[in-house]
């Protein structure tokens, strides 16, 4: 009976194999190792978390601060188009209402007397004075203490200038302006000139041409 | 309006066309800047541009930023140095600071050097961007309105006319903040994912 018994549980035994003596201090090891992991986890975790928060509060604030501005912008342009225009009316279109972040921004226009078109079927100058006032407009939201216009009325006809010219003034009370023009009617409602020239070839001079002393009646004027 | 910003000086020297220093005083008001074609006054706005810190070499007509320093001509030697500044008149009270004139200053040089300068001293365009943030000051705001943003507002592809609301609306910062946060979070979910890895390899050594 015992010699059975002795001879099962050696065989047990071999099956075993050789007794790992250290497996005590590894299985200790291994647990640190996991809960250190699981730390590590519950960080990045948390990280990803905190990230997608952020995301988020971004989305939720660039949406409203777009939204914001295009309805601003949008209420000026109406104004801005049928001043600049002399009639008619436009007004600009989000091609996508629900996702104001990626949507596409439509210009719709009609020249007084026109119907109601895309600014693609506009006539060249149409189409210009169609974007002057929408920077206006734009400018008129977020405005610059002072603002270099470099030759934005160079496709203007005598008419649109001059209504281009009288928008400008407008500004005057809030902004600078230093405007690159070639047209005669822009440099008539400017106080100071500077001429741009090239006596040698290649190399720009400037010449002041600065009224100084009629400005200096202008203002005894008043 | 006496004691808003204004721009009082513009100084250049060796930036495009400008070989030789020249310099500009304006008053609050219109100036117009006048001249036959190609005789270099686009690079005016070209100038202002730059020294409020455009990035773009193209945005300036160029392939690389030092194709704005003079390049000589046929009587003139090339240079080595482009330097454009502007001087901001009334300040103090519009930017909180203890000076009325803030004068900025970029420079560049044929070898790729370049630098900006607040007041004669070395400093960032961060330091730049951060003084003049939410007065509108800035490349990325309305003080230089060119052809170019009448193109951009007429163009067929309804991205680009977006950009210049995005600026408008001021939300160019968030956008990079966001591309940012997006790049964190891709980096994060790698990591995570490896974790995983070694986390059940762990676990399986425990339970033999």
């Amino acid at each position: 009976m015992i010699e059975t018994r002795v001879a099962e549980l050696r065989a047990k035994l071999d099956s075993m194999g050789p007794v790992n003596l250290v497996a005590i201090e590894e299985h200790a090891e291994h647990e640190e190792r996991y809960a250190f992991l699981m730390k590590q986890q519950e960080d990045l975790s948390a990280a990803k978390q905190q990230l997608l928060e952020m995301i988020k509060t971004i989305n939720s604030t660039t949406t409203e601060l777009f939204k914001n501005t295009f309805d601003k912008v949008n209420a000026e342009f109406q104004e801005m188009f049928k001043k600049l225009f002399g009639g008619g009316s436009a007004k600009l279109v989000l091609t996508d209402d629900e996702d104001v972040l990626e949507a596409g921004i439509e210009i719709i226009a009609r020249p007084p007397g026109k119907k109601l078109q895309t600014i693609s079927l506009l006539s060249g100058g149409e189409r210009t004075m169609t974007a002057v006032a929408l920077l206006f407009s734009l400018f008129k939201v977020k405005p610059s203490p002072f603002c270099v216009l470099d030759e934005l009325d160079a496709a203007l006809d005598d008419a649109n200038i001059n209504r281009f010219v009288e928008a400008l003034t407008d500004f005057l009370t809030q902004s600078q302006f230093i405007i690159i023009t070639h047209s005669r009617q822009t440099i008539a409602a400017a106080s100071v000139i500077y001429g741009v020239t090239m006596q040698t070839r290649g190399i720009s001079k400037v010449v002041s041409m600065k009224f100084a002393d009629y400005q200096a009646n202008e203002k005894n004027m008043k | 309006e006496e004691d808003s910003v204004y721009l009082k000086t513009l100084e250049i020297v060796g930036f495009k066309s400008f070989a030789n220093k020249t310099k500009l005083d304006f008053e609050p008001g219109m100036t117009a800047i006048v001249g036959p074609n190609g005789c270099g006054k686009s690079n005016v706005s070209d100038a202002v541009r730059w020294v409020l810190g455009e990035q773009r070499a193209r945005a300036l007509r160029g392939a690389k930023m030092e194709d704005v320093i003079f390049n000589g001509t046929d009587s003139a030697k090339p240079l080595g140095m482009a330097e454009v500044s502007i001087t901001l008149a009334d300040c103090s009270e519009a930017l909180g600071i203890e000076y009325d004139e803030v004068c900025i200053t970029r420079r560049v040089f044929r070898s790729g050097e370049s630098g900006y300068f607040l007041n004669r001293k070395a400093c960032r365009l961060k330091d730049i961007q951060r003084l003049f943030m939410d007065t509108g000051v800035g490349t990325d705001s309305y003080s230089v309105l060119e052809q170019g943003k009448i193109d951009q507002i007429l163009s067929a592809r309804a991205d680009d006319r977006r950009i210049v609301f995005e600026e408008a609306a001021g939300i160019t910062k968030y956008k990079a903040d966001k591309k940012e946060a997006l790049r964190k979070l891709e980096h994060t979910e790698a990591n995570l994912l490896r974790l995983d890895d070694v986390v059940r390899e762990v676990k399986r050594q425990i339970i033999s």
